[in-house]
């Protein structure tokens, strides 16, 4: 009989969805697609404004039109990164970490390469982003500042409250990586100090792939770098200025949207707290063990979030990955992890990283350990 | 597979180009890996079997040409070449493949 397998890379997409998830998205199909001013019908389901208004409240939003869908959190970052640039409308200078994701750094350099900005990249080191480090390099033509919330690798969570103050009060537009935060780590952006706050739908959301999003508090500091069908004032010349169709455009998403709704629910009903203390207590036994097995390099061994990183002594990362899945049915996710820079400091060939979601269990985390540590033993 | 015949691609199921210069792809073939057939690809590179697994994991590797890895007893063979060697390189992989005979642990003239 085959082993079941264990999935420990929700930090890259989560999986198994909870049930109502796949039953959202399942019931959009059922029907013809519906929505406000794109059809006929008046008393069809609006899984738009309803999805809308659910992601507000689980982030504290008081005015859901200021939450806006995409197909993902690197889109919404492009959008706000390049929006930002062009409604700013000279050079400027920006401010980003050697613990971001390329969803940030591509956006940052490609406009540093067309000489729109210039580019400081705090070399950090050790797993959290001090407000000082960010206050000494910041300078007169600081516009923007762009902060993950959560590390992809060390599963660190940034005090964004602190450098939001900081990032603030001198006048830059303050922008945080929500990915690996949003539903699993408590962060309500409608009352913290950020200008906007991306998410995605399909990690701790539980969402499907192809969503996400992000809150933006300061709409009028953002160009619209998308034009095209609203639904709504199709006589309009050009995009509307108002929230959300100034940023949305084009046919959204339904079954995602709707996916959407159905995860965040689920993650308000169980809570984030729970969640963030039952993996906790998963992560923080993952340590213990693997900590223990000689041979093992742990990369992070106090995350916040659900996120190990670690190597083998003698071994390529990309090879471990290879025998856990093939020889163990664990699947976890090896290499850069997209954030190259971070790992230039840790381990510039790459690591191997185990990620939870609340759907594992601790008999999940000892079956991958053994099988870890029986790959470690096979080097000795 | 019958005794004798050679070793077949059945189908190239990946490709994938990395930042590193080299270009993996992922090859079904109508053969199961074996210890014999490791032996054998022992006399073009060097060889790395780890046991003591609950699958055995293997690595093949011909230095600046290309890599295989896999597990004994699948029949898939994950390759990885450099891109600078990459047409002489497949062409000695497949020729490889093709001049196995399980049981003739002499390879045939592969230049």
């Amino acid at each position: 009989m085959t082993e079941p397998l264990i999935y420990l890379n929700n930090a890259a997409t989560t999986w198994p969805k909870p049930p109502e998830v796949l039953k959202a998205a399942a019931d959009v199909f059922s029907s013809p697609f519906y929505e406000h001013g794109r059809t006929t019908v008046r008393d069809a389901p609006d899984y738009i404004g309803t999805t809308r208004q659910t992601v507000a409240d689980f982030f504290g939003v008081s005015r859901p039109e200021h939450i806006i869908f995409t197909s993902s959190a690197t889109d919404s970052l492009n959008l706000l990164i390049h929006g930002f640039a062009k409604r700013y409308g000279k050079p400027f200078h920006a401010i980003t970490t050697d613990l971001e994701h390329n969803s940030v750094l591509r956006p940052l350099r490609t406009l540093e390469r067309e000489g729109t900005c210039s580019l400081s990249i705090i070399r950090t080191t050790g797993p959290h982003v001090k407000p000082e480090e960010i206050r000494e390099i910041m300078t007169d033509d600081t516009a923007l500042v762009v902060i993950g919330h959560g590390s992809n690798v060390l599963g660190s969570v940034q005090d964004i409250e602190a450098i939001g103050n900081l990032v603030r009060s001198s006048g830059a537009f303050f922008l945080v990586d929500g990915a690996q935060t949003a539903g699993q780590y408590p962060a309500e952006p409608g009352n913290l100090p950020v200008d906007a706050f991306v998410f995605t739908g399909h990690k701790s959301l539980f969402g499907l792939p192809g969503t996400g999003g992000f809150y933006i508090r300061s709409p009028e500091q953002v160009d619209p770098v998308r034009q095209g069908g609203t639904g709504v004032d199709s006589a309009g010349k050009y995009q509307p200025e108002e929230l959300p169709l100034k940023f949305e455009t084009g046919t959204p998403n339904y079954p995602g949207i709707a996916a959407l709704d159905a995860g965040t629910g689920f993650v308000r009903r169980k809570g984030v707290d729970t969640i963030l203390s039952e993996s906790g207590r998963m992560t923080a036994s993952l340590v213990k063990t693997l900590g223990d097995i000689e041979g093992v390099i742990l990369y992070n061994p106090s995350p916040d979030l659900p996120v190990i990183t670690f190597s083998l002594e003698n071994m390529e990362s990309e090879d471990i990955g290879f025998i856990l899945w093939k020889a163990y049915r664990v699947i976890v996710r090896t290499g850069l992890h997209c954030s190259p820079l971070v790992h230039e400091r840790i381990n510039p060939e790459g690591g191997v990283r185990i990620s939870l979601s609340c759907m594992n269990t601790m008999e999940d985390c000892e079956r991958a350990v053994a099988a870890i540590e029986e790959i470690a033993e096979t080097m000795r | 597979m019958m005794r004798g015949e050679m070793m077949q691609i059945l189908k190239t199921n990946k490709f994938k180009r990395c930042v590193d210069g080299t270009v993996l792809k992922e090859y079904s073939v109508d053969e199961e890996v074996t210890r014999e057939l490791l032996t054998y690809f022992g006399e073009f590179g060097t060889v790395k079997v780890l046991d003591n697994l609950k699958q055995p994991f293997f690595s093949f590797s011909k230095e600046e040409y290309f890599s295989i890895k896999g597990m004994v007893g699948d029949q898939t063979l994950y390759v990885r070449y450099h891109e600078e060697h990459m047409e002489e390189s497949h062409e000695l992989f497949t020729s490889m493949l093709e001049q196995w005979v399980p049981g003739n642990m002499v390879p045939n003239q592969i230049n």
